[in-house]
């Protein structure tokens, strides 16, 4: 064999030892659990033989601790880049079966290389975890790699979308990683995301919970908010994350994909059937939303969290916009702490990425009670009203039917920096409800008379009469437009059309301080 | 320690609450978790094993209070604090999932509260026109 061959077989040798992982043993075992491993995951995530590995030859820094014998080819994660239906991504998925994923010095390293070259590109980032945490052996210094990945996880948001999946576990300071980014994603029975785990919190506090209580995927996608999008099985999380990024911009210079033919715009025939006259009716407004964007275009974001209102990215006209709608079928659709923080989260991110808002009113107010107002609906609510004003992506707002009070304003009312606030003629604009104003307004002549109910009944027939209707606010131009349910999706992609060369000059700033 | 006055059925329970953790507020989803409650009164009988049965049911009752929660409980409880309009089941009846039990009056709203599991109404613990908390359960189902 001359030199030339055996330096070309050298190299063949040490690829196929760097894509076998940890080997066929600890690949079973992988399987077994039902996950998938770090290059399969790539492969199904990836356009078809689009990935490209950067660092693949990377082994840990220290063989001291016992590490001495290991081999630990890539060092317990696979990097690069490829695409996603022929859009650049950068990516690194954590091999579970090198070293459990651990984190060490080369590791961290070799994820800020893509990160680093994902901020340049202003290509979206994406994060496959399934890791047992810092790698022990190598102390201070893996320690410091998180720092490192931290740092780039906060440079880059707002620049490129970031996008996360927990594939396995995601324990201990490793969280911060995936919360600092854009979406994360979760699937049902093998997410683990905690900062301390269920022996640790035994050990010190004696609570008794499993880890799946405390952060699978039902944990963190209905009670803490923590999770955007959770699945079933991986497939469908890999699936999901591909179709998430449809709706997205490559970075914050770019306007979101535009999708040609998007069927053509059909009358709303069905609206008006949807839609209770009645104030006091439940209805979903899941349907109304389907209705009013192009078929099959909504993709909720955090489906079991705060249900009360409901977010999420779709399209009208092949345009991607954010959708921002209270939900009447959950406590009524009214305004609450976790409501207010999933809507404030949601409308910064579109407005991040040049995603327009739309936003279907119909909120009763802001919950009233004392577990609310210890827990601080004030600051709370506050960061909706913020992070509607601070957005200056084109911003439309639909008033359904009820928009009563401070709720009404927080829905990015007209007095919010709204573009164009539009009434179909269910509206009730007011300062809030018919009964609770009657009873206001006419509380001394109420007092005094015969038949306080008989007054009563009647004054709040006049308050509706007069207030509960979308006309005085048009007539103020608080409503620019009333219009027909049948005509909702041509005006609204009209109006789109309309606002796609919005420019704001806004004063120079440092950064605003938004309550937190 | 802060003491709570809880009606669980309609019998009164005094509780006292302790904050596990510096800013942590469990005071006040006790008010509104009788489930929460019940392990609370256990609580003041054996002091801190029960601290922990509570948070991990605190976090149970959130979900269940919410109509499409997971993990199908068959306790139905109030989503808001309001006024039972109407009750459209009886003891005895059989119920499939997602089958609206009862009409809440709140926030300016008949809400309709459904079931998560189907079965058996096990039992009716609230009259039409009665007062009830957030949380507080009205309709169990087995």
């Amino acid at each position: 064999m001359d030199e030339m061959e055996a330096k070309l077989q050298e190299l063949e040798e040490k690829r196929a030892k760097a894509r076998k992982g940890g080997g066929p043993e600890r690949i079973k075992r992988q399987h077994e659990k039902g996950k998938l491993t770090a290059r399969e995951r790539i492969d199904f995530l990836l356009d078809e033989d689009s990935f490209v590995e950067v660092n693949s030859f990377v082994e840990p820094r220290y063989a001291e601790h016992g590490m001495e014998d290991k081999e630990a080819i890539g060092d317990g994660v696979v990097t690069g880049y490829g695409t996603i239906e022929g859009r650049l991504v950068y990516l690194f998925a954590q091999d579970f079966t090198v070293m459990g994923g651990s984190l060490g010095a080369e590791h961290a390293a070799k994820i800020c290389k893509v990160m680093d070259l994902a901020e340049e590109m202003g290509a979206p980032f994406i994060s496959l975890y399934d890791s047992g945490g810092a790698r022990i052996q190598e102390g201070v210094e893996s320690l410091d790699g998180f720092g490192e990945i931290f740092k780039r996880n906060i440079q880059l948001s707002g620049v490129v979308p970031q996008i996360s999946a927990i594939l396995g576990p995601c324990a201990g300071g490793a969280v911060y990683s995936p919360a600092l980014t854009d979406l994360v994603f979760m699937v049902e029975n093998t997410s683990k995301m905690f900062l301390t785990g269920p022996e640790v919190i035994e050990s010190v506090t004696g609570e008794q919970v499993t880890a799946e209580e405390l952060g699978g995927a039902g944990a963190h996608g209905s009670i803490s908010g923590v999770a955007h999008i959770t699945t079933p099985n991986e497939e469908e999380c890999l699936t999901q994350m591909r179709r998430v990024l449809s709706y997205l911009p490559a970075n914050n210079m770019e306007d979101p994909p535009r999708l040609e033919d998007s069927g053509g715009l059909t009358k709303n025939t069905e609206l008006q059937d949807i839609v209770p006259v009645d104030p006091n009716k439940g209805y979903d407004m899941l349907a109304v939303i389907d209705n009013i964007v192009d078929l099959d275009s909504f993709f909720e974001i955090q489906a079991n969290y705060a249900q009360n209102i409901v977010v999420g990215l779709a399209r009208i006209n092949g345009q991607s916009v954010g959708v921002i709608a209270n939900q009447p079928q959950h406590k009524a659709g009214c305004l609450d702490i976790d409501a207010a923080d999933k809507a404030a989260r949601f409308i910064r991110m579109c407005d991040t990425f040049n995603i327009p808002l739309l936003t279907l009113v119909d909120v009763p107010g802001f919950l009233p009670g004392v577990e609310q107002e210890y827990n601080g609906i004030i600051r709370h609510g506050a960061k909706l009203l913020y992070a509607y004003t601070e957005a200056t992506v084109p911003k439309i707002t639909l008033v359904v039917r009820k928009a009563y009070g401070g709720g009404y304003i927080a829905m990015c009312s007209k007095s919010l920096d709204a573009d164009l606030v539009l009434a179909w003629p269910t509206a009730e604009i007011a300062v809030m409800g018919p009964q609770g104003a009657a009873k206001i307004i006419y509380r001394h002549e109420l007092k005094e008379a015969a038949d306080a109910e008989e007054l009563l009944a009647q004054k709040v027939e006049e308050y509706k009469d007069k207030f509960a209707n979308p006309y005085v606010a048009a007539q103020r131009g608080i409503v620019n437009d009333v219009i027909k349910f049948e005509d909702t999706t041509r005006r609204l992609a009209n109006t789109l059309e309309m606002l796609r060369s919005k420019r704001t000059n806004l004063p120079e700033r440092k950064h605003g301080n938004m309550p937190l | 320690m802060r003491k709570f006055k809880v009606k669980v059925d309609n019998e009164e329970y005094i509780v006292e609450v302790e904050e596990v953790e510096a800013g942590e507020s469990n005071t006040n989803k006790v008010k509104s978790s009788p489930t929460q409650a019940q392990a609370q009164t256990a609580a003041t009988q054996a002091e801190s094993q029960s601290k922990v049965k509570s948070k991990a049911t605190s976090k149970t009752t959130k979900s269940s209070t919410s109509n499409k929660a997971r993990g199908g409980s068959g306790d139905i409880a109030a989503p808001l604090a309001g006024v039972v309009k109407e009750v459209l089941v009886s003891e005895g009846d059989s119920v499939e999932s997602d089958q609206v039990v009862l009409i809440l009056e709140a926030m300016k709203m008949e809400n309709e509260v459904q079931t998560n599991i189907g079965g058996t109404i096990e039992a009716v613990k609230v009259n039409e026109g009665d007062s009830v908390d957030a949380g507080e359960v009205m309709v169990v189902v087995a």
